[in-house]
């Protein structure tokens, strides 16, 4: 029954068509439409696939198998902890050995190198002070000099 | 023979994909090409789209729900994508509808089309003014004979959109014919 409905109603649609157009012209545009080159629908199907085929192609560089891929990704977790290891032991094995070496110095060598520093350092500022004070006369002697010869 | 439902379960349970699908597209390659032909009116230009809709189908036929018919998502998708090949065949050219329709008359009145006559020129010059729209929904009313509610479904309007659209590509081309 819905489908008789419909069928009227499409039927209804066409005539309105056909008032406007004659159904010869509605005929010939279809047909004109409907012409494709010899085989084309044959060979359309070939050439889709080719072309889903060809799409397809996955931009594969390697085809590991499972087994593989799992070795391959527990070696670089292998060599992600023994490098942390690694470092780990350097550091404290660093720090270790300065507290050591720090431990074993004797006080009176310590001390000795605290004063024999703090001489060197007071000798060089002695010197400093004197070059700057001779400078400073000699100066001080050319500009009394001078003015002695103006008057 | 196994029919569109079960050859779209076979082709999403992945045994014998392209069976199914070199089924489905046997089974609806013509309609498909005759639809977008109607709409881009040269052969080569419907080859190329009616590839892509198939192209289409393969990579989204595993998603499809089965809400509607096998064959208004496949109108769907050729819809769609003849719409896009408007679009950008618009945006390309640098022809404007005047030649358009010249190209079309001369066409129609060539040599190579002995059985034109004024009627017929009128006519694809009217149709080829409608808007995008119209003129589907037009074709698919007349020519493949769809009900309302399957237009709308592949059109992605409401039944009342569908027939208004119909009957305005028949007003229009009314009015185009007496302006001639």
């Amino acid at each position: 029954m819905e489908n008789t409905n419909i069928q009227k109603n499409i039927g209804e649609d066409k005539q309105l068509v056909e008032q406007l157009f004659s159904k010869e012209a509605l005929g010939r545009f279809e047909e004109k439409n409907s012409t494709v080159p010899t085989h084309y629908f044959e060979n359309f199907e070939a050439r889709v696939l080719n072309n889903i085929h060809a799409s397809k192609q996955p931009a594969r560089i390697f085809n590991i198998a499972k087994w593989g891929q799992l070795a391959i990704a527990a070696s670089f977790l292998a060599i992600i902890v023994s490098s942390y290891l690694f470092f780990q032991s350097n550091t404290s094995m660093d720090q270790n050995q300065s507290i050591v070496s720090l431990q074993e110095i004797p006080t009176s060598e310590i001390d000795a190198y605290v004063s024999t520093n703090e001489w060197v350092a007071e000798i060089d500022w002695q010197e400093e002070i004197n070059i700057e004070s001779s400078h400073l006369e000699s100066l001080n002697n050319h500009l009394i000099k001078d003015s002695n010869n103006n008057q | 023979m196994q029919n569109d439902q079960e050859l779209v379960i076979q082709f999403q349970q992945s045994s014998q994909k392209e069976a199914a699908f070199t089924q489905l597209l046997k089974r609806h390659q013509q309609k498909v090409y005759y639809q977008i032909k109607r709409m881009v009116n040269d052969h080569a230009d419907a080859d190329d789209v009616a590839q892509q809709v198939w192209i289409k189908v393969w990579s989204k036929l595993d998603g499809f729900k089965m809400e509607s018919e096998f064959s208004t998502w496949l109108f769907r998708v050729a819809y769609n994508e003849t719409l896009n090949f408007i679009e950008k065949q618009k945006k390309q050219s640098s022809h404007n509808l005047s030649t358009e329709i010249l190209d079309y008359e001369n066409a129609s009145s060539g040599s190579d089309n002995p059985k034109s006559t004024a009627i017929q020129i009128a006519l694809e010059q009217a149709i080829k003014q409608l808007p995008e729209k119209q003129r589907f929904v037009f074709m698919l009313r007349y020519f493949d004979e769809l009900s309302y509610e399957k237009i709308a479904e592949i059109t992605g309007t409401t039944v009342g959109g569908a027939k208004a659209n119909f009957h305005q590509a028949l007003k229009k081309m009314e009015e185009i014919l007496k302006k001639d």
